[in-house]
């Protein structure tokens, strides 16, 4: 920028030693501003020498150094990655150990059995259902958690509230639908119950993918956005289709015990392998040490806009 | 009153600091007060002064408290605050298309 090196913002004498707590360390509020010069050059500078050009091109910068500065979705890819491959025994037609006939093996309250979650799919074993309940529920409190405390370590907090409410509420729906399908009968609301969707008991990373949609609009994230579209689509194959097929056609013939686990294991694998890779990209991303508007920057930043 | 770009201006957020205060706290649910700092490489003092008149303007939210015994300041956008950044970059848009698309005129001797 033009003016970058005038105005007492960007010039010699910013104070190397101030506090980042800002003005809440005197709780005054002033800061040291009363003893600082007043920004009016400063404002005049800004609209004697900035372009538009400038301007915008200094907004395009900070918002883009910002959005890295606070892209930490790495965290709940891997977390549901690791939920994911911890459901493995769920899935393992062995499971429990001589487990006694289908449906006597279910117990407990009929709604926690929600098809939803896995439960009473073909392809999975007792408590899936309890356990993606679980999981889901365990998964949201950590990224929340997480968010918190990445956006107190960094300075700026991602939005993740919209993410633990969709969370939530996909699991209420999840769980109340059945119910209410099943007091219906063969009414209209069997609608909400697609069996060829539900029947393998693999629909619960649906239900993250959908999560992982919404944080990707909270993280103001392409690849985040990419990386949930691909899981989503999936995971949507999984609960469609019985994916042993292909390692069968590709001369794989699985164990019939283990023939659930391609639909487990790939999605989870997406998201381990993608969280892996957010994880190296956003540990590479360091903060510049100067200001997208100090001395010189501004100039280069009009040049490349 | 013409519908000139320039209308469009908001002599509080035309202003590069605090367009770039906007413009951050636009991109999360709230900054920290030392992010800010870092980022727009302003002191302390200078950043304080700028968030009064955003905030005084009501374009943004200043929350002071600690975490554990560390005072931390956050600073959230408004509704208004949103508003008056958008139309800002939407007349600096429009100022800056205008000026590619208008002809050069020779240069009077």
């Amino acid at each position: 920028m033009a003016d970058g090196a005038q105005g007492p913002a960007s010039d010699g004498s910013r104070d190397p030693g101030g506090d980042s707590s800002g003005p809440a360390g005197d709780p005054g509020g002033e800061g040291s501003g009363g003893s600082e010069p007043t920004d009016a050059a400063e404002d005049h500078g800004a609209y004697a020498h900035a372009t538009p050009e400038q301007l915008l091109g200094q907004a395009r910068t900070v918002r883009r150094q910002a959005r890295r500065a606070r892209h930490a979705y790495w965290f709940p890819l891997v977390l549901f990655g690791l939920l994911s491959c911890a459901s493995v025994p769920f899935y393992l037609r062995s499971f429990p150990p001589g487990g006694g006939s289908f449906l006597s093996r279910y117990r407990g309250p009929a709604f926690l059995q929600s098809q939803y979650l896995g439960g009473f799919g073909f392809m999975t074993g007792v408590g899936a259902a309890y356990y993606w309940l679980a999981a889901i529920l365990i998964g949201l409190g950590a990224t929340a958690v997480w968010y918190r405390v990445r956006g107190n370590r960094v300075g700026l907090r991602t939005p993740s509230r919209g993410f633990v409410i969709t969370g939530l509420v996909l699991l209420a729906f999840a769980l109340l639908i059945p119910v209410l399908a099943t007091r219906a009968g063969a009414g209209p609301l069997t609608i909400l119950m697609p069996g060829d969707l539900l029947v393998r008991g693999t629909f619960p990373p649906v239900l993250i993918g959908i999560g992982l949609c919404v944080l990707a609009w909270a993280e103001r994230s392409i690849a985040l956005t990419v990386i949930a579209a691909a899981y989503l689509a999936l995971s949507l194959v999984a609960s469609l289709y019985d994916i042993e097929n292909v390692f069968y056609d590709l001369g794989w013939n699985l164990n019939p015990t283990d023939s659930g686990l391609p639909n487990v294991v790939l999605p989870a694998l997406v998201l381990l392998l993608s969280g892996a890779g957010a994880w190296v990209v956003q540990r590479r991303r360091r903060p510049s040490p100067a200001g997208p508007l100090g001395p010189g920057h501004a100039a280069t930043t009009a040049q490349a806009s | 009153m013409t519908d000139h770009p320039t209308n469009g201006l908001d002599e509080i957020v035309h202003q590069r600091h605090r367009l770039g205060i906007l413009t951050i706290t636009a991109e999360a649910k709230r900054a920290e007060f030392g992010y800010l700092r870092e980022a727009l490489d302003l002191t302390p003092g200078n950043l304080s002064r700028h968030l009064t008149v955003l905030e005084e303007a009501g374009m943004v939210e200043v929350e002071k408290g600690y975490e554990g015994r560390r005072p931390r300041t956050w600073v959230s956008i408004t509704r208004k605050g949103r508003s008056a950044l958008t139309a800002e970059l939407d007349a600096l848009t429009k100022l800056v298309r205008g000026h590619k698309a208008e002809p050069e005129r020779p240069a009077s001797s």
